[in-house]
Order: C-alpha cells, then sequence, then structure tokens
C-alpha cells in the first residue's frame, strides 16, 4: 500500500458495495484497547460501514468478500490440482489479512483521515497554567470564531488528535506549549491520531537516568 | 464440518462475522433462530432487503474462510441444515389433526400435500424448530403447488426428514430432481424461478408477513 491515508488503506472499499457483495465485519480487536466509541468515529470520517451490537461492540465491514474470491489467472500457480488449492488458500488469507488489517489500521487511529486542517496554523492561543498545550488548543478550537473557520468533519479529527496529545501531555507530565503542540501534530498528522501521540510520547520521554552508573569509570571503559 | 458442529464446539473469543443481505428475512431469521448462531439484524431495510450480521462460530485465526461461505449459503440460501434432524419432533407430528390455515398467514400455498404438513404443524409447540420445518414445507410447496401435488402431508414430511441436511432448498431442489417419476412428466427448467414469477398470490401475504413482522419490532 502507498501512503498512510485511509483513502489508500481503503481504495478497495466500493467494490464491495453492500447488499450486492457479502463481506466480512470485524469486532475491535480487544487487545489493543481502542475506544471504541473513538474507533467509530474514525470509521464514519473513513467511510467504513460500521454495525453497533448489543453484546460485542461495533463491527466495522471489511473488503474481504464472502465468497466469490477472484485469482489472477496470471499467477505463477501450481500445475497439481491440490498444491494450487493450497496456494489459491494461501493467497486468500493473505488477502484477508490485509483487508482485516486495513480496517484495524484505520479505526486503530493510525491512518490519516483527511489532510491536515491548515486554518489551525493561524489561530492564536491562550496559555494556561493548568491546561497543557493540546488541551489549550481544544479549548481554541471551540471558540465560535475559530468554530466557523473549521468544516465539521476537520474540527471532528482535530478532537480526535488533540484527545491523544492531551492524554500523552498529561500522561507523561509533558508541559508544551500549544505552539509547539501544533507543531508536532502537524508534522506527524499522516501517522493518524493515535500513531502521531505515540511519536509525540517517544521523542519527548525523558531519557531514562542510570544514577547508579560511575561516570568516570564509564568514561575510562570509552 | 457442518453448522450445528461447529456451533456445539462453543463460541470463539474473537471471531469474524458476516453480513447477509436478504429479501427473504423471514426465512433467514427462522433459519438463524433455530441455529444456535450470534446474530442481529441492522433495522435499516435497503428497499425490501434486511441485513443481518452473523458471528461465525469459528476463531478468526482459523478456518473462518471455509466457514463463511457455508454459514452464508445455509442461512440466506437454505442451502445446508442450520440445525441436526430433529427426529424426534418430525415424529411426534401427528398428521389428520387441526384446523385449516388461514390463507394470509399460511406459509404454504392450499391444496398441497405441504399444506397437510403444515396444518399438523400448528399443533407442535411453538418454538424455533417449529418455525424451521415451516421453512421447509413453505419452500417445497411452491413446486407441488405447481404441480398439483396433494395428499395429507406424510410423503412431504418423509421426504424433508430423509433430506434434512440438505437444507430447506436442497430439499426443494431434491424434490424438483424426483418429480418427474411422481408426475410422470418432464420437470420444467427453472421450475423455482418460474414458480416465483407466477405466484403474486403468495408474494403479497408474504410482503404482508414482513410488514407485520417489521410494525411489530
Amino acid at each position: 500500500m502507498q501512503g498512510n491515508s485511509a483513502a489508500d488503506w481503503l481504495e478497495d472499499y466500493d467494490d464491495v458495495p453492500l447488499g450486492k457483495v457479502e463481506a466480512y465485519w470485524i469486532e475491535l480487536p480487544v487487545e489493543q484497547g481502542i475506544d471504541p466509541h473513538d474507533a467509530v468515529t474514525r470509521a464514519n470520517l473513513a467511510g467504513i460501514l460500521v454495525f453497533r451490537t448489543k453484546r460485542r461492540g461495533p463491527l466495522f465491514r471489511t473488503t474481504f468478500p464472502v465468497e466469490g474470491v477472484d485469482h489472477e489467472d496470471d499467477q505463477d500457480w501450481s500445475t497439481d490440482p491440490e498444491v494450487r488449492a493450497d496456494e489459491e488458500l494461501t493467497a486468500a488469507l493473505s488477502w484477508a489479512d490485509e483487508a482485516v488489517l486495513a480496517v484495524e489500521w484505520v479505526v486503530g487511529g493510525r491512518a490519516e483521515l483527511r489532510p491536515y486542517p491548515t486554518v489551525l496554523d493561524s489561530m492564536k492561543f491562550v496559555r494556561s497554567k493548568t491546561a497543557n498545550g493540546a488541551e489549550v488548543i481544544a479549548s481554541a478550537i471551540n471558540k465560535p470564531a475559530n468554530r466557523r473557520m473549521l468544516l465539521d468533519t476537520d474540527h471532528e479529527i482535530l478532537q480526535l488528535y488533540l484527545k491523544q496529545f492531551a492524554n500523552a501531555q498529561r500522561k507523561h507530565g509533558m508541559g508544551d506549549s500549544p505552539e509547539r503542540t501544533r507543531k508536532y501534530l502537524k508534522e506527524f498528522w499522516s501517522l493518524g491520531d493515535v500513531g502521531a501521540a505515540e511519536k509525540y510520547v517517544e521523542d519527548h520521554e525523558a531519557p531514562n537516568i542510570d544514577n547508579s552508573l560511575d561516570w568516570v569509570t564509564a568514561a575510562e571503559e570509552g | 464440518m457442518s453448522i450445528h458442529e461447529y456451533v456445539s464446539k462453543g463460541a470463539p473469543a474473537n471471531a469474524h462475522w458476516i453480513g447477509v443481505v436478504t429479501d427473504t428475512p423471514n426465512s433467514t431469521k427462522a433459519r438463524l433462530a433455530a441455529s444456535g448462531l450470534e446474530w442481529e439484524v441492522d433495522k435499516t431495510i435497503i428497499g425490501l432487503e434486511m441485513l443481518f450480521l452473523v458471528r461465525l462460530p469459528e476463531p478468526s485465526s482459523e478456518g473462518f474462510l471455509s466457514i463463511g461461505p457455508e454459514v452464508l449459503h445455509a442461512i440466506r440460501d437454505g442451502h445446508g441444515a442450520v440445525i441436526e434432524r430433529p427426529t424426534s419432533f418430525l415424529d411426534a407430528i401427528s398428521l389428520g389433526q387441526g384446523k385449516s390455515l388461514d390463507e394470509a398467514t399460511a406459509a404454504t400455498f392450499a391444496n398441497t400435500d405441504a399444506r397437510a404438513a403444515e396444518v399438523a404443524l400448528e399443533n407442535m409447540s411453538e418454538g424455533p424448530v417449529r418455525e424451521l420445518v415451516r421453512v421447509y414445507l413453505e419452500s417445497i410447496s411452491v413446486v407441488q403447488s405447481q404441480h398439483g401435488i396433494r395428499g395429507n402431508g406424510e410423503r412431504t414430511l418423509t421426504f424433508i426428514s430423509h433430506f434434512w441436511e440438505l437444507g430447506d432448498a436442497g430439499v426443494t431442489e431434491r424434490f424438483l430432481q424426483v418429480l418427474p417419476k411422481i408426475t410422470g412428466k418432464s420437470a420444467a427448467s427453472g421450475g423455482l424461478e418460474r414458480s416465483a414469477k407466477q405466484r403474486p398470490q403468495f408474494e403479497a401475504r408474504l410482503s404482508a408477513l414482513e410488514c407485520r413482522v417489521r410494525l411489530r419490532r
């Protein structure tokens, strides 16, 4: 797959229209700790069909069809029917994995849903002693004058990113300014809201100082 | 492995679902209700079709590729049984009992062997197995109506019981194959499809039933 936009990951989505093709749906992978509400928001923004079950949380429709998996004839298939059947099964499983991964990636916050809203660059922020950088931005985009400048979808996506950044800054005690936060948002926007926040944490985490290390000894050792 | 064998293994911790879009939601619902599968219905109706979401009784990392189509064909199309033959239930149906059915609610065509079986079915306890048997009778009655096959219901029930594992549509297809011997004539081609176009009365009854189901929900 090229790039990291949701559109790239889901380029086959229109090939399996609901009502014409029966496809597989997936549950949220619980082990990844994805917030179901955020996952549904991302799915809606990306055009992934969602069904909310009573017991299993939201389901997301993939592009992998239940039947009629077409294998390309120009592949170098074996002439042995049994071997060919195995090869086709392997190819189908690979396709299925890719289709499932595409949806998981997008609803899990690791793909860019829409381009960075450049209107954010012109916003002015009022710093706060109690709120972190992301929280200041979140407050700013809800002020009527700023809100009017944002498309509804951009506002919704920004809230996803700012939620992740605010949590990261709060959890790791990071006191970045709103301007620096915005800079990071913009630079790593393409990683998705979760991906961008993880990158932020990775770059900002305080080094793990080994206080037991004898510096002289370490220096002598070269 | 059949669907009921998969279901009896128990629900997997992590599974895929399939979406089933059908224009015969009542039959689909009856098959699902009897199957033991986990399912839900999307109340957004797409035209005359309904979307059912069905959880596959197999972990997503294993044979879901083979179980997916199997469940789809059984649930949506009636090809393949969703439960083991309910032998004791079928044996307990007592023919010749029961009153005639209201045409608006009967699943089968009047003056068919299957209709007589459906009349007797009404005396059985309500439940998913009864509704599933009704789906089998409904399917086979389409063909019987076209060829004037009447009776007291015994031969239909015996036929359904014997070929149960084929599913309701599978049983009807098997019946179509034996039809020339029954009638002494060659079977009409595309029997089920042609009969669907020639059964406006049946379609009207089905639509009325579906409307009532939607209103109840």
